[in-house]
């Protein structure tokens, strides 16, 4: 055949292109004749070629529209066939659902916890600047180190150190403590954002002795000072100091910034170092450093600059700054950082949930068409195309998938619901949480993926098997060899991943007993706590502070239901701390300079409140507290005295705290460990000073009492109002909930991965159930022919029973390798027990296999009541 | 709509009346009916789906001593001469209107 040269046959190639395959050939040899045609009377056949391409369009569209047809019918038969099989169809799709709605509620915290874009325009250029602390994680700096930071470097467009700030609004109404910021004025380039009303801080109100300036949120515009248009200008007062109001934020303005080491801000207001004596102090690490880079700035490039001025500054002043050097941390990291572990390990397991549920519904789909298998092959031996059957295969898939899918996302909404009310209060995002249009993408992306898995199964099972074959097969109702193998692959696998999960579970559980049982050196339990913090100008002489105190002290003391009270300047687990460099009398300094214990006021009966034991020495106690009077004293916890007293006495040893020309400290007493930051640290050396030798105007006032200790809050906030009416007292909790709050992480870790390992097992069981209940349906004849044959119904029983176990070890050996391949990935969640714990491995296999003897044995059950010459007369 | 109901195009109508003529190849059907390609492949693959045409390869044997590619021929169906029938028949009618005003 002659090939139609030039551009006419190109045009005519190209068009080709849009001819559905199956009649490409075709379509081409009647152009090429028809071209042929064109020459042979002399035209021109670039004219005609055009031609082709309509033609070619209108066969595409017709192609298309045939096969739409085709799904729609197929779509109709495959809900009539579904609809006739109720059982079937109800257990599909309530699998589905169950491991759709599953990963989709973890998928919409995933979404808004770790992948929504910080609230910030291009916030993903703000950075955390920070020195690493002992750990590793960014730590807090001094403000003479952020003013050379912010001198030196070219990277940043703006950087801005932050500190917490506890204020007392005292206008209009009950003294209130509101949480806030004191940063500088470029905070607000940092973030990006700008005051809706008024305006933000200018750099001149950061020095020290400038008028006191302040931006008020939103949100405390509205409920403090009802929106008043007019609040830009007006003084308000705070810590008993008039501020002025010159600016307010926008009401969707986050402040996550405050919200990631202290607490949601309501206000902000300037720092006012500059020009002080604090300003050029390096030790003082006491700030949060942000800054937003130049556009053109790779974080990368930053981190190197960074680097080498924190070099400089450490060869400048070698006593202020060690090798840790400094990091450059994206913010939105960050924000999610304490978290992101565990949400990505729920994930996992979740998937791992949906993955079981996918190779169930595959197994289901795959035993009913070896049940349809007499019904293809006959279909297909009258003529039908195998294309034709597998298309009504993959609509059965769709329709399946659509439906599980669509009961999924209800099911994951709700989920979603449960997930942010279990979730501890400190994930950040929890709040915009939601079924938002990507968290759907995702969903129909899942539901896709899963009719993928457990569609191509069958399809997979259906090619290559003769007409001629099947019907043989069938004559006798044999499970084919083939889908068989692959329905008993499936079952293992659901074993397996079952395994995993529930190893995960069983190490997680056993973290966490063991945290709960650690002793955290305190009872909290009959303890309450509340803040009381005696600021103002009234406050500003040590004398007046401790008056107060312990006038508070001794009103509270004698209430009744009260056994002990004491003061103590950061309570443990509170999330806040104080340390100290120090020098031990005797003890050479170490090279890295002084070592840094933490360091605690306290005052009145702070030990035997927290029932914190005494280890030698006496406690600290009125005597100390005479002001000038009494020599300065401290005490040790145990850890302290074993590092710096190993095997002789500490009491009457001596230190110092702060700088050389501090006083020598007497310890005269030992107490035990307190775990300060979590259950899971080991104590560090602690340090206690008596409140009257070191003043503080921040004081949690801690009340061991009788019976009840919600009875005494009241009574003990009026004793604080009946020593000062404007001191607001925030943060009352009892340590109980305290101790809680830092569990919470792990506890809600705990339950989803418990819940998510439940659905495995039921899956997995109803797997196993499934399986075996079709094979003995299947086998009735064969059994019925056993029995005839004078097998005793112990036998049968054992017959079926041994099928589905010897199955189930697979799946537990397989499962138990995999987990020792993937529980390392949980280790940062585990405390105290090993990724390969043995007792959990076996314990967990010991469990699967006992369930899975059970979900055996029903069918075998039914198996050994089959009567032999009844199935036989059936036959 | 059914195919029926609606009256088809004139071109359509052209490529009928040049098949019920008895000429039964693409090229010859424009060259009567002087409606290009792009116009006659897609009405007679739609006439073709509707079944109102039939289309065969002719016979090697036919072409193989001209050294011309194998042509595919379309003749009528019995469907599409009573469709063409039909349409004939609405057409006249048409012309037969006489509107009011002109």
């Amino acid at each position: 055949m002659r090939r139609p040269d030039g551009f006419a046959g190109a045009l005519v190639r190209v068009a080709a292109l849009l001819v559905p395959r199956s009649g490409r050939a075709e379509w081409r040899r009647e152009w090429e004749a028809e071209l042929a045609a064109w020459r042979e009377a002399g035209r021109s056949t670039t004219g005609s070629a055009m031609g082709a391409f309509p033609h070619a369009l209108w066969l595409c569209w017709e192609g298309w529209t045939m096969k739409i047809e085709q799904l729609g019918r197929n779509l109709r038969l495959a809900a009539r066939t579904l609809v006739r099989r109720p059982l079937f169809m109800l257990a599909v799709v309530a699998t589905l659902a169950l491991g759709l709605g599953a990963t989709v509620s973890v998928f919409s915290v995933v979404h808004a916890v770790l992948l929504r874009p910080l609230p910030f325009p291009e916030g993903d250029r703000i950075v955390v600047v920070a020195e690493p602390d002992a750990n590793g994680e960014p730590g807090p700096v001094s403000h003479g180190t952020v003013v050379d930071w912010r001198v030196r470097s070219g990277s940043f467009e703006a950087l801005a150190a932050v500190r917490g700030w506890q204020a007392t609004l005292t206008d209009e109404g009950d003294p209130e403590q509101v949480p806030a910021l004191r940063t500088n004025a470029k905070f607000f380039d940092v973030v990006g954002v700008r005051p809706e009303l008024g305006r933000a801080f200018r750099a001149d109100e950061d020095l020290e002795g400038a008028e006191r300036v302040v931006v008020l949120s939103h949100a405390l515009w509205q409920r403090r000072f009802g929106g008043d248009p007019e609040i830009v200008g007006r003084p308000i007062t705070l810590t008993g100091l008039d501020y002025m109001v010159v600016g307010v934020m926008p009401a969707d303005f986050e402040p996550l910034i405050s919200e990631l080491y202290f607490q949601r801000a309501a206000l902000w207001a300037p720092l006012r170092y500059a020009g002080s004596d604090d300003a050029d102090c390096r030790t003082c690490r006491h700030l949060r450093a942000f800054a937003r880079l130049r556009p053109d700035v790779p974080l990368r490039t930053a981190q190197v600059e960074m680097g080498e001025i924190q070099r400089e500054l450490a060869g400048m002043h070698p006593d202020a700054y060690d090798d840790r050097g400094v990091r450059l941390v994206p913010l939105a990291s960050e924000v999610a950082g304490p978290v992101r572990r565990a949400l990505w390990l729920l994930l996992g397991a979740v998937s791992f949930v949906l993955l079981i549920a996918c190779a169930n519904v595959a197994s289901l789909v795959l035993a009913r068409a070896s049940g349809q298998r007499r019904e293809v092959a006959l279909r297909a031996a009258l003529g039908a195309g195998r294309a034709h059957l597998m298309g009504q295969r993959l609509a059965e898939c769709l329709l399946l998938a659509a439906v599980g899918g669509t009961l999924g996302v209800v099911l994951g909404g709700w989920g979603t619901r449960i997930l942010v009310a279990l979730a501890p209060a400190d994930v950040p995002g929890l709040d915009h949480v939601a079924l938002d249009p990507p968290v759907l993408a995702f969903a129909v992306a899942a539901t896709a993926l899963s009719a993928v898995l457990f569609g191509i199964v069958p399809v997979l099972q259906a090619s290559g098997v003769g007409p001629g074959e099947a019907l043989k097969e069938g004559g006798r109702g044999v499970v084919g060899g083939r889908s068989r193998r692959l329905r008993d692959a499936l079952v293992v696998l659901d074993v397996a991943v079952a395994i995993v999960l529930l190893v995960g579970v069983g190490l997680t559980l056993q973290s966490f007993v063991r945290v709960l049982r650690v002793d955290p050196g305190f009872d909290p339990e009959g303890v309450v706590k509340m803040e009381v913090n005696a600021l103002g100008p009234e406050y500003e002489e040590e004398g007046p502070v401790l008056g107060f105190y312990r006038e508070v002290e001794r009103r509270i003391a004698s209430l009744p239901g009260v056994e002990a009270v004491g003061l103590v300047s950061q309570v443990p687990m509170g999330g806040s701390f104080d340390r100290v460099g120090i020098a031990v009398e005797g003890h050479e300094e170490s090279p890295s300079g002084w070592p840094s214990p933490e360091r605690y006021v306290v005052q009145g009966d702070y030990f035997r409140a927290m029932r914190i034991p005494l280890l030698a020495g006496r406690a600290l106690g009125p005597r100390d507290n005479e002001g000038d009077e009494s020599p300065f004293v401290v005490m040790i916890n145990d850890t302290f005295a074993r590092t710096f007293f190993p095997g002789e006495s500490p009491i009457g040893g001596r230190l110092k705290m702060g700088s050389e020309n501090a006083p020598w400290r007497t310890i005269v007493g030992v107490v035990g460990d307190v775990r300060h930051y979590r259950l899971e640290d080991a104590p560090n050396p602690q340090l206690y000073v008596p409140e009257a030798q070191w003043a503080s105007g921040y004081m949690n006032l801690v009340v061991r009492t009788r019976g009840e200790p919600a009875a005494v809050i009241d009574a003990a906030r009026q004793e604080v109002w009946a020593v000062d009416r404007g001191i607001p007292v925030p943060g009352v909790a009892t340590m109980d909930e305290v101790v809680a709050h830092h569990t919470a992480r792990r506890r809600f870790v705990l339950s989803l991965l418990s819940t998510f390992a439940t659905v495995a097992l039921v899956l997995a069981m109803a797997g196993i159930y499934g399986l075996l209940a079709y094979h003995v349906a299947q086998r009735t004849h064969e059994i019925g022919v056993r029995v005839a044959l004078g097998a005793a119904r112990s036998d049968v029983f054992r017959l079926i029973v041994r099928e589905g176990m010897s199955l189930t070890l697979v799946g537990v050996a397989l499962g138990l390798l995999g987990a020792l391949g993937l529980t390392r990935y949980l280790s940062s969640m585990l405390f105290d027990v090993e990724p390969t714990d043995p007792l959990t491995l076996l314990g967990v296999a010991g469990l699967t296999a006992a369930v899975a003897f059970v979900a055996c044995s029903l069918p075998a059950r039914r198996a050994t009541r089959l009567d032999a010459p009844v199935v036989l007369s059936i036959e | 709509m059914s195919p029926r109901n609606r009256l088809p195009s004139p071109a359509t109508v052209a490529v009928l009346k040049a098949l019920a003529e008895g000429i039964s190849y693409g090229f010859d059907i424009m060259d009567v009916t002087e409606l290009p390609s792009g116009t006659v492949y897609p009405i007679l693959a739609r006439l073709e789906r509707r079944k109102l045409v039939q289309a065969s390869w002719e016979d090697p044997a036919a072409h193989r001593d001209t050294g011309r590619p194998a042509r595919k021929y379309y003749r009528l169906t019995d469907a599409g001469r009573s469709a063409l029938d039909e349409a004939a028949e609405r057409y006249r009618a048409l012309g037969a209107l006489r509107p009011e005003r002109a």
